[in-house]
This record gives C-alpha cells, sequence and structure tokens, in this order.
C-alpha cells in the first residue's frame, strides 16, 4: 500500500503495527496545522515546537487505544489544546524578564510567521473561548463545519451559532452561507 | 460601507492566506523519532540485565542437571521436596490425652484432719449463767 495515499486511519492502523515509516507520513501530514494552532495560542516560535513534538509524541503511545470516533486530526487537536493549556499554566508560573529565544534557522521567516500569528492572536483575542476556536479552524485552517464540530467536540448547529456571534462581534462581513456550509 | 466590509474581507483573507503559509520545523518529524527512540532506550535500560540474569540462571540449572546423581548412603541428608513437606501431617497423641470419663472420675484426696482447737474460756458471767441454767434443768428434773 502507498502510504502517501492512505487515509489517517489506515496511517493508525499501520502504526500499530509498528510501522514507524506511516507514524512520520502522520506527522508531515499533520505538523503544519498543529504547529500553527500552537503558534496563536503560545505566540511562541519554540515552544510550538516544543508543543508539536511533545502532541506527536503523544499521539505514538495515544494512537495504539485509538477507537475511530472521532478522526485522527480531532483526536490531535484535543491533544494540541490541553498541551498549550499545559504550557501556559506553566509559563504563567515563570518570571517572563525575557524574551524568548530564537532557535530558528532563518530568522527573516521567523519574524514573517511571528508577525502573522500576533496579528491572528490579535484578531481572535476579543472572542471568548468557543468563538475563538470556531475562527481558527473554520475561517483559519479552513475547515468545514462538520470537521470543526468534531473537532470542538459540539454540534455542527453550534458551530453555527459561534460563527454567527463571533462574526457579529468582530464586525466582519463573512459569506455566511459560504463558512456555513 | 460596503467597500469597508469588502476591503475588511480582503485583509481577513489575506490573513487568513499568510496564516496557512505558516510551516511547522521541517525537521519536527526527525526530532519525534529521536525523542521515541529515546524514551524506548530509557525505558528498556533493564532488559538486558534480565536477558543476562536469565541466561546465566538456565546455565546453572542445565549444569545442575548434568550433574551425577548422589549414592544412596550419601552422607549428605536427604532434602524433602516442597510436595512431601506439605503431605506431612501432624498425628494425634492419643495415648497421652485422658478420656473425658476419666476427666469426670478423677479421684480427689482426702481432706486432711480437723484440726483440734480447744475453746476458748468463756468470762465469768458466762460460767454463772451456765450455773444457773444447769440448775434450772436440774429443777425441773427433780419435778419430772
Amino acid at each position: 500500500m502507498n502510504l502517501s495515499d492512505a487515509t489517517d486511519e489506515q496511517l493508525v492502523q499501520q502504526i500499530r503495527d509498528g510501522d514507524a515509516i506511516a507514524f512520520e507520513m502522520l506527522i508531515r501530514r499533520h505538523q503544519d496545522r498543529i504547529f500553527r494552532l500552537a503558534l496563536v495560542w503560545l505566540y511562541d516560535d519554540q515552544q510550538a515546537g516544543d508543543v508539536a513534538q511533545e502532541v506527536f509524541l503523544r499521539s505514538h503511545k495515544g494512537l495504539r487505544s485509538f477507537r475511530f470516533r472521532s478522526s485522527v486530526f480531532t483526536w490531535l487537536y484535543r491533544t494540541t489544546r490541553n498541551v498549550c493549556h499545559e504550557h501556559n499554566r506553566r509559563r504563567s508560573l515563570q518570571p517572563l524578564d525575557t524574551e524568548p529565544v530564537d532557535m530558528s534557522a532563518n530568522p527573516a521567516q521567523s519574524a514573517i510567521r511571528a508577525e502573522t500569528s500576533q496579528q491572528v492572536r490579535k484578531l481572535v483575542s476579543v472572542l471568548p473561548q468557543r468563538q475563538r476556536e470556531v475562527v481558527m479552524l473554520r475561517i483559519f485552517e479552513g475547515l468545514s463545519v462538520r470537521e470543526a464540530a468534531l473537532a470542538m467536540g459540539c454540534r455542527e448547529g453550534t458551530v453555527k451559532a459561534l460563527l454567527h456571534k463571533a462574526s457579529t462581534k468582530l464586525r466582519l462581513d463573512f459569506n455566511e452561507q459560504g463558512l456555513t456550509s | 460601507m460596503n467597500n469597508t466590509q469588502d476591503d475588511t474581507s480582503l485583509e481577513l483573507e489575506k490573513l487568513a492566506g499568510d496564516y496557512r503559509a505558516i510551516k511547522a520545523p521541517p525537521d519536527l518529524a526527525s526530532r519525534v523519532q529521536v525523542q521515541l527512540d529515546e524514551r524506548y532506550a530509557s525505558r528498556g535500560w533493564w532488559l538486558p540485565a534480565l536477558g543476562a540474569v536469565a541466561t546465566l540462571a538456565g546455565v546453572a540449572i542445565f549444569l545442575l542437571t548434568l550433574s551425577p546423581p548422589r549414592e544412596s548412603n550419601s552422607v549428605v541428608a536427604h532434602i524433602p521436596t516442597l510436595s512431601t513437606v506439605a503431605k506431612i501431617r501432624l498425628q494425634k497423641p492419643a495415648a497421652l490425652l485422658p478420656s473425658l470419663t476419666d476427666i469426670r472420675n478423677v479421684s480427689t484426696p482426702a481432706m486432711p484432719a480437723k484440726p483440734n482447737i480447744t475453746r476458748p474460756t468463756k468470762p465469768s458471767n458466762e460460767i454463772n449463767h451456765d450455773a444457773q441454767l444447769n440448775r434450772k434443768k436440774e429443777r425441773e428434773n427433780a419435778y419430772t
């Protein structure tokens, strides 16, 4: 079986059988989304990388007992959310007297990343937690309503309602027909 | 108004596009793999040691089974097996234990003789009283 064409569920089955390449494929498939979400939540390149790494490490163990009740991304998204909360809690206990060190190889690219994530963060920071999640998943990650609902663990109607409230609050003219379909 | 909204939408689309252009560090997968290898290595450090101990124990048992059997009149005491020890039952010392009838008919030794205690001398009033009583009895006897 060609692993690049395999579905997430097939990859998980392969991982359970001890296929390291399948696990690497799963990482490459989801790493950008996980990293971006962590970046907006944490606003730190280095820590977002650490969180993404931790999420995949946990997934290697956790996917062995995965029951396919949700999509793999849903599972990874929830793990990312939990790990980010843990990081934020730990970070709030540490004194922030120094700027985070930029460990990336390309400082210019890192600066662009930081600026973009800062803008996204600024945009969604006025929203309550759930509306922020909907905007992040639906608008920025481009997930369908169904996928967003699965990731957030709620109904599709809830996603639509939260999106409507968020758009009102942000005073943005979303093309709601397109977004809520 | 519409122009403002269009501008905002365009800005948002641009922002979303920039956001989606963010990529994870290219070495993330290899970092995860290295971490996994380290975790498994640190978790399984005792496995080789356990294997060595098991091998040694196996060799020892093999050598013991190969050694010649001991002679029957050997000086070394025979060591009973665990199953033999488990089958051992303590027998009751029936002859030594007394029966219930024996217990009931236990002959008790005779009581010691009553000590001969001399009566204490009565006071004079009592003597007089006794004498009066005696006299009274004598008088009564005399009338009968």
